[in-house]
């Protein structure tokens, strides 16, 4: 054991040092049978050590989820287990071994016969993984011919392999390329690549994170299947507990660089020790409520909870404050094809409450929200304000106001964090400066920021602190309806789930009414009063999100449903055994 | 793959029609009278004579209104007549075909140096993984880019005819006459292309398809082979254009100091007469060197870059697959 | 902008590349302003005895054929070689970026006709284009600087339209609008200094190739009357000595090959630090 492992297990808990000596004994006796044995691993970029000793074993046919935040460290370990860390980066001590060859200090030559063969690796985005001049089958049959297989057949066992991962018409696809094939799609065939000479092991990096979620399911089943039947283990490299629950047989949580806890994956996520890890779990959207309990805070919900599963809304008491009535939106694609983003789309939203448009990418949920804002004009139908059509003037605008998706692009990076905030005040000509400057530190205040970062540039902040500066902007003028564009999807989980609190916070104290757009059901569940399913720009159910999550109406609302990840562990505990 | 044809074919035409047309509004609109400038020139600063003025501007169509003379000279310039000279009396158009081939040789062999050294420079820089040799490779671009061109002929003059007398210092006689201005003329071209190459192999390189080659166990030659050199080479591919159409502007200063007959010479005896038809002939003519040197780019794009052709289904044997 | 000229100084301009860039620039711009403290020597009259001498310690460039010292022909040459290549750069920046900005934050069918002219102005070679503009506008070396400055213009217009279209995309500037922020402010107050980074830096990339393109006019003939000095003129003088006097071309060329490469390095320094901003 290294002397910063156990420096580490000091700074823990009391508590947590003699379940490290408990793990670490429970560990030693697999190691002989193991496929993968990882030792004291570090890794340094330059000067900045950020892998601190880590230890790994994986099983023969075991799947084994890294998991952990962005910045722990998940993703080097992975590409340093494989000999690929971008430039700059080194592995400065500790062993790597896969049966009994040692990985660590291997030349070109002696990596090339480990890779393709024996590891596998499945990357991160599936947009960019694969050569955009090169024939989708030539990629899959370079796999088998950089290890020997004749061209020929490599070709013919490539298109084998792309009706295994389960394309359609697998010959013509073989000779197109990657721009041809959709997300889900290039990732079956990177998939493929990875599988292509049945490898003891292959890594997972965060091999669906860029996909929608049914999407995702499909693609982590088919991984799943293929590795069950080649006997293959799997290294599942993932930001997200659920998936990991899902998927995992043991569960590796990183934190820093440093391995926090480790397990099987009932009792890490089920019965988390460290207090990270159950901080991590506890963050998770969904996973702390009862399914069918009741969504907390705004008066509304209370209200609408005992409604109809119907797609009627909310009756009174609260009047409804955002009504969209038949919008409709096209696009121009080419001199004749039209793109329908938004089509006969209808839904109130009671003042007070949280609506919810959720869907997949490019079901037209953003370009909904963009109607409502009056940023773009719909093609046809109306929103109303409190009964009044809403035209794109300054006085909507102020009642009205939008949280971005992304709080990296959403900030002028020349601007002060108090500037930011100060803009709309200074475009409504609100007060004067000194006035102004107070009602910024107020509100940098109510999104719990402190006073410090008001000269602070968005370059200097974290995620987390970005978005609540876009928050506080978009509470400047007090307005009534908040659009909130994902405003937790480019946000860890333990950062999500904060930002949601003072989220439902603020709606209580100010009386705010949301239009919560999202990809994530989870998320949505825990958030919203009403939700709207939306698929191919038309909402295909409406509904409080009780009824609607506990008896969806619409085939498609089922399928989303069920691809929500962590599943397994609140409602199919019978997917795959768990002990 | 017809409409993607027949598209460029109109814009490259489009291309040369406005060329044509900024030729005209610098040459003729800018606020200075052209028959004044040419009577200038013969004149040395004494009084122009009048009559002779007015018999110019008639001669040369000075004497309608802009639009007029535009049409004119653009319906002559589409059946191939370029005008005459002012100081020689002599076609354009002759003159321009006299002097072509010798600066297409010239350009020609420039180019292929400049292309070898500039390819076999960046390849060579993210083919090695010696570091030291990777940044020597690297420094000699931006060298290159920055000593002017009419100073490296001088000094391959000075040092390779008149030091050790190896090649001639000026004419059009035989090979020999061509290697040192082909020379001068190619460092420049070659430097650029060793730039926007290296550049686009960094950036292929870093791409993430390289990882999944790696990871297929592909080796470093094969990965460049197959993956970056092709993809790092796009960008390069794009601004060939560009750089042959500089590449006959160079001839301008390349051609005055070996004191070579052609294009280049050309220019600078038309510029320095203020010859104003023979310069507009000039101008119409490398933009349309540009013009189709482009086109052919524009053409062999979608074999490199399948992705030029949008939706339609791969286009046709490109075979660049595996390698 | 100062924000980051700061970060140029205190971070990227630790590389000795840069100092020694930054020192030969500062050499030749100080040449520019106070010629006379470099050199004793009279640039225009010279001493008929002294003609073709070699460099030596009295004469560190040599003397030209009719005695005069190159070296203090070579200083005074900066100031009109620098003064022309910053009008061109002016030129340049000013109506390139003036097209660039209309273009990208007008759009539609302005956009068009603009970036269809910027793209003929492309297609004629930059030098020939140059040339065409002197042979309209008469010789001189601020005729050069015009002529020169026009043939970067698309360059500019392009860049700046680039990065107008980026930032007019960004969801800040959508965030602006929203906040109730108008056309102008949103111009003023976030186009404007968010896309001026990268124009700038391609001031400073080009910069030298326009000092090359000065050069060569001048090289060519078209620039300055003897017997004021100038550096693309001084090479060319020397070219009829070139068997006899190889200094003659070959030292002042060298002072504009090492100031252009200065120049190169401190640009992309610039570009770099310009990228790594936002």
């Amino acid at each position: 054991m290294t002397l910063t492992r156990t420096v580490t297990a000091r700074t823990r808990a009391g508590t947590a040092a003699p379940d490290r000596a408990t793990e670490d004994a429970a560990g030693e006796p697999a190691a002989p049978g193991g496929l993968l044995r990882v030792r004291g691993l570090r890794v340094a970029y330059g000067d900045r050590e950020v892998v601190h000793g880590v230890d790994l074993d994986v099983r023969p046919g075991e799947v084994v989820a890294l998991v952990g935040e962005s910045g722990s460290g998940k993703s080097t370990t992975a590409h340093a287990l494989i000999g690929l860390l971008p430039d700059g980066g080194r592995v400065t001590s500790g062993e790597v071994a896969l049966g009994v060859e040692p990985l660590t200090g291997l030349l070109p030559d002696a990596w090339r016969r480990v890779r393709g063969v024996r590891v596998g690796l499945v990357p991160q985005d599936p947009g960019t993984a694969l050569d955009p001049v090169m024939r989708v089958g030539d990629q899959v049959a370079e796999a088998l011919v950089v290890h020997g297989t004749p061209r020929r057949a490599a070709r013919e066992r490539a298109v084998e392999i792309l009706r295994e991962v389960g394309l359609d018409h697998p010959g013509e696809r073989a000779r197109q390329y990657p721009h041809q094939l959709s997300g889900g799609m290039r990732q079956r065939v990177l998939v493929g690549i990875a599988m292509a000479c049945e490898p003891e092991l292959v890594i997972a990096d965060e091999p669906t994170s860029a996909l929608d979620v049914t999407v995702q399911r499909r693609v982590l089943d088919l991984l799943a299947d293929l590795a069950g039947r080649a006997g293959t283990a799997v290294l599942l490299i993932t930001h997200d507990l659920a998936v990991a629950a899902d998927r995992a047989d043991r569960v590796v949580v990183l934190k820093d660089g440093v391995v926090v806890e480790e397990g099987p994956a009932g009792r890490v996520l089920g019965a988390p020790e460290h207090p990270y890890t159950r901080e991590l779990v506890a963050a998770v959207p969904g996973t702390n409520t009862v399914p069918s309990a009741a969504v907390p805070a705004g008066p509304a919900a209370t209200t609408s909870e005992p409604a109809a599963p119907s797609t009627a809304l909310n009756v009174p008491p609260q009047p409804v404050l955002l009504a969209a009535h038949a919008l409709v939106k096209e696009f121009r694609l080419g001199r004749r094809e039209r793109l329908r983003a938004v089509d006969d789309v209808s839904f109130t939203v009671p003042r007070g409450s949280t609506f919810a448009l959720v869907g997949e990418s490019g079901s037209g949920k953003s370009t909904t929200a963009r109607l409502v804002l009056g940023l773009d004009r719909p093609s046809a139908g109306v929103v109303e304000l409190d009964g009044a059509p809403v035209g794109g003037d300054l006085a909507t605008r102020r009642r009205t106001q939008l949280v971005h998706q992304d709080p990296y692009s959403s900030l002028d990076p020349r601007f002060t964090v108090a500037a930011v905030v100060e803009e709309p005040l200074r475009a409504h000509r609100v007060g004067t400066r000194a006035e102004r400057a107070d009602r910024v530190a107020q509100l940098l205040e109510q999104v719990h920021l402190s006073p410090d970062l008001a000269r602070r540039r968005p370059a200097e902040l974290s995620g987390g602190q970005r978005q609540r500066v876009a928050i506080a902007r978009a509470l400047a003028l007090d307005p009534e309806l908040l659009v909130l564009d994902e405003p937790t999807s480019a946000l860890d989980v333990s950062v999500q789930a904060r930002v949601l609190a003072l989220l439902a916070r603020l709606r209580a104290e100010r009386g705010l009414t949301y239009l919560f757009i999202s990809h994530d059901l989870a998320v949505v569940r825990q958030v919203a009063d009403h939700v709207g399913v939306m698929r191919n720009g038309q909402l295909v159910e409406t509904g409080p999100v009780g009824s609607v999550f506990d008896h969806p109406a619409h085939p498609y609302t089922a399928e989303l449903l069920a691809a929500i990840p962590g599943a397994r562990t609140r409602r199919h505990p019978d997917r795959k055994d768990l002990t | 793959m017809v409409t993607y044809v027949l598209r460029r074919l109109a814009g490259a035409a489009a291309v040369l029609w406005a060329a044509f047309t900024v030729s005209f509004l610098i040459l003729y609109l800018l606020p200075s009278d052209p028959v004044a400038i040419m009577l200038d020139q013969g004149a040395g600063g004494e009084r122009v004579d009048p009559a002779r003025a007015a018999e110019l501007r008639e001669r040369y169509g000075f004497d309608q209104g802009p639009v007029r003379q535009y049409v004119t000279l653009l319906g002559r310039t589409l059946t191939g007549d370029l005008g005459t000279s002012i100081s020689s009396g002599a076609p354009v158009t002759g003159l321009i075909a006299d002097a072509f081939p010798e600066t297409a040789k010239l350009a020609g062999l420039a180019l292929l140096l400049a292309l070898a050294a500039g390819v076999g420079i960046a390849t060579l820089a993210y083919w090695t993984r010696a570091a030291w040799l990777r940044d020597l490779l690297l420094a000699l671009p931006p060298l290159g880019v920055a000593v002017p061109g009419f100073w490296v002929g001088l000094v391959l003059l000075h040092l390779f005819s008149f030091t050790w007398f190896l090649f001639p210092a000026v004419g059009n006689e035989g090979f020999a006459s061509l290697v040192l201005p082909a020379v001068t003329l190619a460092i420049g071209l070659a430097a650029v292309i060793a730039q926007v190459l290296s550049q686009g192999l960094r950036e292929a390189w870093r791409a993430p398809y390289v990882e999944t080659a790696f990871a297929k166990g592909s080796s470093r030659a094969r990965v460049l082979g197959a993956h970056v050199l092709r993809n790092g080479s796009l960008p390069t591919v794009a601004v060939l254009g560009v750089l042959v159409g500089n590449l006959l502007g160079g001839t301008v200063v390349v051609e005055t100091v070996f004191s070579r007959q052609g294009f280049g010479r050309l220019v600078e005896n038309a510029v320095t007469t203020q010859d104003i038809p023979v310069v507009q002939g000039l101008v119409v003519v490398a933009a349309a060197v540009f013009v189709l040197t482009s086109l052919l780019v524009d053409l062999a794009h979608p074999l490199l870059d399948p992705r030029v052709l949008r939706g339609g289904h791969g286009g046709s044997g490109t075979g660049g697959g595996a390698r | 902008m100062t924000h980051l000229l700061t970060r140029v100084r205190t971070r990227a301009l630790a590389r000795p590349a840069d100092l020694v860039a930054l020192a030969v620039v500062a050499v030749v711009l100080a040449w520019a302003l106070i010629p006379g403290l470099f050199t004793g020597y009279d640039p225009v009259t010279g001493v008929p005895a002294d003609r073709l001498r070699p460099p030596d310690g009295a004469h560190w460039f040599g003397t030209d054929h009719l005695g005069r010292d190159l070296f203090a022909r070579t200083v005074h040459g900066t100031s009109l070689s620098v003064r022309a290549a910053l009008l061109a750069i002016v030129v340049a920046l000013v109506a390139g970026s003036g097209i660039g900005l209309v273009a990208g934050f007008l759009g539609g069918p302005v956009d068009d006709a603009l970036m269809r002219a910027t793209d003929v102005l492309l297609a004629i070679p930059g030098l020939l284009l140059s040339l065409a503009v002197v042979t309209a506008l008469g010789f001189g070396t601020v005729k050069v600087a015009v002529a020169v400055g026009i043939a970067s213009v698309a360059t500019f217009a392009r860049v700046m339209r680039s990065q107008v279209l980026r930032v007019r995309h960004a969801t800040y500037v959508e965030a602006a609008r929203l906040a109730g922020s108008g056309r102008a402010a949103v111009v003023l107050r976030h186009v404007l200094p968010n896309a001026a980074g990268p124009v700038l830096a391609l001031a400073a990339v080009e910069l030298g190739a326009v000092i090359l393109a000065v050069s060569a006019l001048s090289f060519l003939g078209y620039g300055a009357t003897p017997p004021t000095p100038e550096w693309g003129s001084l090479v060319a003088e020397g070219r009829d000595y070139l068997a006899v006097a190889w200094w003659y071309s070959t030292l002042p060329g060298l002072v504009i090959a090492f100031f252009v490469l200065a120049i190169g390095v401190l640009g992309r320094t610039l570009a770099r630090e310009g990228r790594t901003d936002r």
